[in-house]
Parts: structure tokens; sequence; C-alpha cells
């Protein structure tokens, strides 16, 4: 259990028999009176918000989630399978589960899984991934000076912005967190 | 490392020190005499939601310089007021910072009526006065509205603290339901509170299921605290050693009764009066419209 004077951003709680993480918080304690921490979750699985108000002294349930290493396969018809790279079992997630993580999953790639109660419920990306052009206007040849944008869509679907001189074909380094066009890969 | 620009703006610092000078001003020209009271204490008080900073054996830093300031009244002084540190463990967020300056000022022979229009005078005084040096416009009108702790329960709540005390639901409603509903007036005094809160306040002597305690609340941010003071030693005592229960059943630290500022009031030399405390940088905050406590301390607990 957690004590009141741990709740941090990011924390994980289970509430109400459902996972929720810790999006903001505030201890608030109004003169000669107790201390409480006010905070707004969000639901890990729906992602509704929720505002609660906790005593001091009041103790909060971890949400016991667990986290396993898996490798992504494929997607088909919505549905989106992996495999524990540990024990070899495969597990699917649907799509709404893998929100925006789909832009970056290609195959092979090695991810880490939120597991609620043998539920998955989220992905935990690597922070940077390779992703293929496979269009975009031409590059400028030479020209990897002038600034400005373009936008190109990836193998995995995704639509970024690159720089001018990225050409259909090349292999580009993307940042998971912000989905920015990092770097072209190294060969 | 630590970058200078998670320091506080430079303009803060200015602010301040012209905010304590306007401070001294204000009660200098009242006659107010300033007084120094200790940091490191033996008695911390006893209020069972503030735990003290021990300092080595047997002493704590002060939470409050109110029973030191008594005991001045208690020799005789009239009109006294301090600008000091006070510390409260355990206290971090927006609005707290363990170690904090305090403003803290009695008079004799007033009650909190009084109080309440002193304090009125002294924040429009500050207002004005911080207003040219901030650039913008005054941020509050007089006078403020007064609004008793009963009338903004009911109004808000439903429900009447006085009649119907229930200490938990007391402080989970104020800060969901009561204060939520105030913000939107600038400034305004929450004043009668229900007799368990009384703390050192005396109880009204027409309704004593009410206490002559008042709170300033500037922009939605509680400022200060005042009482009309009890005198009381019996009664004064008794609260002490309830409060010391109290602290007990909630497994906290028991700290020592001051008996110095228990035989004042046996020995009847603390006369009527009124004091209020008043967080300064709180005030600080209120007056730039800084979000955070730590932007106007060069150095909150974050950045010791």
């Amino acid at each position: 259990m957690y004590e009141i004077s741990e709740i941090r951003k990011n924390l994980k709680l289970q509430i109400d028999g459902e996972p929720y993480i810790v999006v903001d918080f505030q201890f608030v304690k109004p003169g000669k009176g107790s201390a409480f921490t006010r905070t707004r979750l969000k639901n890990m699985i729906t992602g509704n918000v929720l505002d609660r108000t906790y005593k001091s002294g009041e103790k909060l349930e971890p949400a016991g989630l667990e986290e396993h290493p898996m490798q992504f396969l494929y997607a088909q018809d919505g549905m989106y399978h992996f495999m524990n790279t540990e024990n070899y079992e495969q597990i699917e997630m649907e799509e709404s589960q893998v929100g925006n993580a789909k832009d970056y999953l290609i195959e092979n790639l090695n991810v880490n899984i939120i597991i609620f109660k043998d539920r998955p419920i989220a992905i935990n990306l690597p922070t940077f991934v390779e992703l293929d052009v496979v269009e975009t206007e031409p590059g400028l040849k030479g020209d990897t000076v002038t600034g400005g944008n373009k936008p190109a869509i990836m193998n995995t679907g995704a639509k970024i912005l690159v720089p001018i001189f990225v050409n259909s074909g090349d292999r580009l380094v993307v940042d998971t967190r912000t989905g920015q066009y990092v770097e072209r890969a190294k060969k | 490392m630590l970058f200078p620009m998670s320091m506080i703006q430079l303009k803060m610092h200015f602010l301040r020190h012209q905010l304590l000078r306007t401070i001294r001003n204000f009660f200098e020209e009242r006659g107010y005499l300033e007084v120094t009271t200790p940091i490191m204490v033996r008695c911390p008080g006893i209020d069972p939601y503030i735990d003290a900073i021990p300092a080595g054996k047997n002493f704590y830093l002060a939470t409050s310089p109110e029973l030191h300031m008594k005991r001045l009244l208690g020799c005789g002084l009239e009109k006294i007021y301090q600008i000091t540190h006070a510390f409260r463990a355990d206290e971090t967020g927006r609005h707290h910072n363990c170690e904090f300056s305090m403003l803290e000022w009695y008079e004799t022979g007033i009650n909190y009526q009084s109080l309440m229009e002193l304090t009125e005078s002294f924040i429009q005084a500050i207002d004005f006065i911080m207003s040219d040096y901030l650039e913008r416009d005054a941020l509050f009108h007089f006078p403020f509205p007064k609004i008793s702790v009963d009338d903004a329960f009911q109004k808000y709540a439903h429900w009447c603290p006085s009649r119907e005390w229930d200490e938990d639901r007391f402080f989970l409603d104020l800060i969901e339901i009561v204060e939520p509903a105030l913000t939107n007036i600038p400034a305004f005094f929450l004043y009668d509170f229900p007799a368990p809160l009384a703390s050192l306040a005396r109880l009204k002597p027409e309704d004593r299921n009410l206490c002559e305690r008042v709170e300033l609340y500037l922009k939605g941010v509680e400022i200060a605290n005042g009482f009309s003071e009890l005198t009381c030693a019996r009664e004064q005592k008794e609260r002490f050693e309830r409060d010391l229960v109290k602290r007990a059943d909630m497994n906290k630290a028991p700290y020592p009764l001051d008996q110095h500022f228990l035989s004042t009031l046996e020995n009847g030399l603390l006369p009527e009066c009124a004091g209020i405390a008043l967080g300064v940088d709180r005030l600080l905050m209120v007056l730039t419209e800084s979000p955070d406590i730590s932007q106007v301390m060069a150095f909150p607990l974050s950045r010791l």
C-alpha cells in the first residue's frame, strides 16, 4: 500500500478494481485542519479522468501492474499479435488498446507490455524506433541546410514531418514520445 | 548541475524587499513595536494537525511565534509585530513550504472585529504601494465581504457546522465545495468558526458554539488567521490537554505544554487582545499572481 505522502505524478493505483495513473496532484491543508492531497487520475484502460481527494493517513492500493518484454509479430483484422520473449507465449491486443503505438509497431520490434489482471492494457515503446519512408515528395539533392519540413508516410502508415532532403526509401530515426523526426538512420 | 534558470526572477528579490519595507512602515506608523522571539523552542504548540521539526534533544523549530508573543503581551507590551520564520514538517505544495515567512501582530484592548478592520487597512496599504512597483492596477476593492462559516456552509454545502459538528466532513467540504465556490471573490474574511476549531481563540460570549476566529482569503488563497485571543487559563489548559490526547490518538509525538505561557494566563497577565498570523510568501504570491510559492522564494525546499 502507498501512503498519501508517496503520491507522485505517474504513480499507478488501483481504484474500484481499475488501474489509474496519477496525472496531477496537489497538497492542500486548510489552516488548523488536516492535510489532504487532491489528485487527478486517468484510467489506464478507458482514458477517463477522475478527480479524487485523499486525507492524510489514508492508504492507496498499488495498481499491481506487470510489465513483460514482448516482440511485435503482426497485425491482422484489427488485432495486434505479440510474443512474450521470456516464455514465447503469444498474446493479442485490440487496436483501441494499442492506441498511438501502432504508428511505431514494425515487425520484430521489442516493446514492454503492461499487463493488468492478465489483460494487456498498454505498450511501452522504445524511445527511438527506425522507420522507412514509403512516400514523400522527392528531396532536393545536397540540400541539408535549408530549413523547412514536408510530410512523409512511413512503413507503419504513420505520417510525420521530415526535412526537405529526405527521400522515399530512407530509413529514419523517430522519437516515439513526440512522433518527431530525429535523424537519418546510420547505415 | 542546476541551471540558473531554475532560480526565481531577479525582480522578485526587489519586490520582496519592497513588501517587507511596506509592512514595517505600516506598523511603525501605527506605533507597533517590532519584536523578536526564538526560532528554536521547547514547546512548539499542541495543534494536532501541525508537526514540528525537531532541533536536537528537547527542542524544536518554531511552528509559530504565537505563545512567545503572547508572553510579551503579558509583560506589558501593547502593540507588537514581527516578521519571522516558521517551520512545519511535511508541508510542501503549491501553497506550502516547510519553512516560510510569517508576519504576526497583536494588539491589546481590541477584538477580532477591529482586527478585521486593521487587516483590511493593512492589505489596502500593501496593495496600493505594491501595485506601483508591479506597474498594474490595485487588485482589491474595499471593503472586503465578511462571510460567516455557518452561512458559507449552509449556502454551498447545505449543512451547519456549528450545530452538527463533523470534523472530517468539515475540512473535506471546505476544500472541495466552500473554498472553490468563494474563489471568484477576490478578497474576503471567513469568520465565526465552529467552537471545536477555536484553537487559541475565545468562544463567542453570545454563542458558545462559535469562536471569534477569522481567516483572510485573497484570490482563493488562505492568507491569514486571527483570533480574539483566549485569556482564560483553565479553558486554555483544557484545550491543550484535549489536543494532546488527540495527538496521542493520531500516534503523533507528544509536545510539552508551555508552562510559562499558561502561568501568564493563570496570573491574569494576558489582557484582552487580538492577533493574526499572515503568510508573507503567500501574500507575495498573490500580489505577483504567481501560481506556485516556489516562484516567490529564492530557496524553497526544491532548491536547497
